[in-house]
């Protein structure tokens, strides 16, 4: 809350913006539209980043964008704004649109149901911690929902495990994971709640996605792997054992130290196709 | 509150930030001009009224309820003052300029020679425009709303104030009429 | 047997039926057996196909302003305004503790008003903990086909030409790098102009425009962070992305 306080009259949140070039570039790509001053004076008080809406008009005059279809652009950036939303997922959904040659009614449909779903992830996170949490943890909630995890069972999650934002990062995107690999969002649920309580996700966890998926090769149906998962890691077991018969002996696991991310990143080898390999990623320690 | 564009921008203007009924406007603005301008054929007359839909409309935004669409408000206030404003033209017997230049086919501020398809599908454009105004309205109404405005039938029937059966026959009369139309005016040049 | 032209919905489905499929009509409809029904139906497509082609004429330059100043003269709103104003329910949640900090950050605020105390100026008002961890990011693309590759995604601005790969031993094996800083970013690769799925990436999600993207994410993880190694291509743009994009604002 005092932090809220000192960055409300902290200064500009962003580095030196041009708006006044901003203006003469909207001048000379759209001359004779008198309606479009007005949607960027409207931006320009909502806090948008002046590079933002730079970016999207020299591709939409390169693209020919219309006038309207341009100022409907950046009254989304706007609204987002107006909304207490980052403006930039909005920008790159345009960047987008415009890079792919979708017709701008498209872009700006998709800019609606963008904005559903930041309205519910920002609802989530703000929900979970006051809303001081970063804009990782609420693009990744929305990725998350984007992917098609539901709102009810991330805000059930976060309600139950009040995790920072790092837990909130990486577990969104295993609820997806786990929606990908057939799992309900209820069943999703329990086995991230299981996992973040046991102390995984403070960082990215290539293995949890992974033993799950090697598990469901053995016939056992997601409801049962769900609850075996559950009782394994409240137990003690660490990840790589909840799902073997004999489970060992639990220990007290804070860190799940037998996999973390590679030192270097390397290139996959033997696959068709393509893949990105992050430098930390490398699916066992080196 | 919902997170949809419409219901954050009239939450915005009806806490007190009028400026962001602006964006409201543009979002809309060019699905209530066309409709205006197909009702009526007329430049003026399109931009005055489609102007005053958003101005009423912003008079009584404070009725506008978030669950239903904003899009077939703006488009019932719309359609409501073409109406109005056709039944008057009609009544005091006057002629548009820009109408009965679209009627006779003399409107066109575009010289430029186009390559033969496009020329057929302009003047095509130009025929639908003047026969458009020839039939009656709420059949002029239908095939607008379903065909140009590209609506669903079940919006069609909403914003018309119809039931959804009543607006398909609608459709299919005033297609209906612009066939028979063509179909006079192909016999009026082959004689 | 004629077909039945009372029957509206039959027409209607005729017709846009015929829309929908070829947009030139179907040879021929079940019950019409006479030419003169097959010309009419044709007919009734045609005038409806032109409907829906018509382009849209542009609104006026001023619309807007034009709309917002009548509004402005009109000023009928201001009451209705108010009224919605007072009478809209609101929830109120209290939280003591953060009513505590807010009362002590408010007398730190007085404090720092009235002494005119040198103000910090925060890049990053979303992220508290501006983070200073990059990591290199190695995309391959498997094509011998292909003649160029680049990759296209949020951490490049959707930009076609700016992250190219390259295929050393021309092969067909495509790699290249790209730093980024901790987040959530989507991607395509863009082989000959064609933008194409990377289907070997562990997270997808659809763009919404009818494709689907890969989803590369990247947490903030000061123990895991590796060293940064030196870009391949687009350092100019990468560079400016650094301290003005979504990761760095």
């Amino acid at each position: 809350m005092a932090l809220v306080f000192l960055l409300l009259f902290a200064g500009k949140a962003f580095g030196e913006d041009d708006w006044s070039r901003v203006y003469r570039e909207n001048q000379a790509a759209y001359p004779k539209d008198a309606d479009l001053k007005e949607a960027l004076t409207q931006a320009e008080g909502a806090g948008t980043p002046a590079e933002e809406v730079s970016i999207i008009l020299a591709r939409s005059a390169s693209a020919s964008v219309s006038a309207q279809d341009f100022g409907a652009f950046i009254g989304h950036l706007t609204t987002a704004r107006r909304a207490g939303l980052p403006s930039n997922p909005f920008a790159e959904k345009i960047l987008e649109g415009l890079a792919k040659n979708v017709p701008p009614h498209l872009i700006l449909s998709a800019l609606d149901s963008q904005l559903e779903v930041y309205g519910e992830a920002k609802a989530i996170v703000g929900a979970t911690s006051g809303g001081g949490l970063g804009e990782e943890a609420l693009d990744s909630v929305a990725l998350a929902i984007q992917r098609g995890v539901s709102p009810k069972a991330l805000r059930e999650l976060y309600h139950d495990v009040s995790p920072g934002a790092e837990v909130i990062f990486h577990s969104a995107q295993a609820m997806a994971d786990l929606k990908d690999l057939g799992f309900s969002d209820y069943q999703g649920r329990r086995m991230v709640e299981a996992a973040v309580n046991a102390g995984y996700f403070t960082h990215e966890e290539p293995l949890f996605t992974a033993v799950i998926s090697k598990a469901q090769k053995s016939g056992l149906s997601n409801h049962d792997l769900a609850d075996k998962l559950e009782a394994g890691l409240r137990q003690g077991y660490p990840l790589s054992k909840v799902f073997q018969p004999s489970n060992g002996s639990p220990s007290l696991r804070k860190r799940n130290t037998g996999i973390g991310p590679g030192t270097s990143g390397g290139m996959p080898s033997g696959r068709i196709g393509g893949t990105a390999s992050p430098g930390r990623r490398g699916g066992g320690r080196r | 509150m919902k997170f949809t564009t419409d219901s954050l921008i009239v939450e915005e203007v009806l806490s007190g930030n009028k400026e962001a009924y602006g964006r409201l406007v543009d979002r809309y603005k060019r699905p209530l001009y066309n409709l205006a301008f197909r009702m009526t054929s007329s430049v003026e007359d399109a931009r005055d009224l489609s102007q005053e839909a958003f101005v009423r409309a912003y008079t009584k935004l404070h009725k506008y309820r978030p669950d239903k669409s904003l899009f077939t408000w703006l488009y019932t206030i719309c359609l409501n003052l073409t109406r109005n404003h056709l039944a008057k033209r009609r009544e005091v017997g006057s002629e548009d300029p820009d109408r009965s230049a679209a009627a006779r086919g003399m409107r066109d501020g575009n010289c430029d020679p186009l390559p033969d398809d496009l020329l057929i599908e302009k003047e095509e454009t130009k025929w639908l425009e003047r026969a458009l105004q020839v039939i009656p309205v709420e059949l002029r109404e239908a095939v607008v709303l379903r065909y140009m405005q590209d609506l669903p039938f079940e919006e069609v029937a909403m914003i018309s104030g119809v039931s959804t059966s009543a607006a398909k026959m609608r459709v299919y009369r005033g297609l209906e009429r612009l066939r028979e139309l063509r179909a006079r005016e192909e016999q009026t040049d082959g004689l | 047997m004629g077909y039945d032209w009372t029957d509206q919905d039959a027409v209607i489905e005729a017709v846009e039926g015929g829309l929908r499929e070829t947009g030139r009509g179907k040879a021929g409809v079940e019950g019409m057996d006479s030419a003169e029904e097959e010309r009419r139906l044709g007919d009734l497509r045609r005038i409806a196909d032109l409907a829906r082609k018509a382009p849209d004429r542009e609104v006026p330059s001023n619309f807007t302003a034009g709309v917002m100043e009548r509004i402005g003269r009109g000023d009928r709103s201001w009451r209705a305004a108010f009224w919605v104003f007072l009478s809209r329910p609101r929830h109120i949640r209290v939280n003591l503790l953060h009513l505590l900090s807010g009362t002590g950050a408010l007398a730190f605020l007085i404090l720092f008003l009235v002494t005119g105390v040198d103000r910090p100026i925060l890049k990053n008002t979303a992220s508290l903990q501006e983070t200073k961890k990059e990591y290199v990011v190695r995309f391959s693309y498997f094509d011998p086909e292909a003649r160029h590759v680049y990759v296209s995604g949020s951490f490049n601005n959707w930009r076609k030409d700016q992250s190219p790969l390259v295929d050393p031993s021309g092969r067909g094996l495509w790699i290249g790098a790209v730093v980024m800083k901790p987040g959530s970013y989507e991607y395509m690769f863009v082989v000959d102009g064609r933008w194409v799925t990377d289907e070997y990436a562990l997270r997808h999600k659809e763009d919404g425009f009818g494709r689907k993207n890969a989803v590369l994410t990247l947490g903030i993880d000061d123990e895991k962070a590796i060293k940064k190694s030196s870009l391949l291509h687009g350092s100019g743009l990468l560079a400016s992305l650094r301290g003005k994009s979504v990761w760095g604002r």
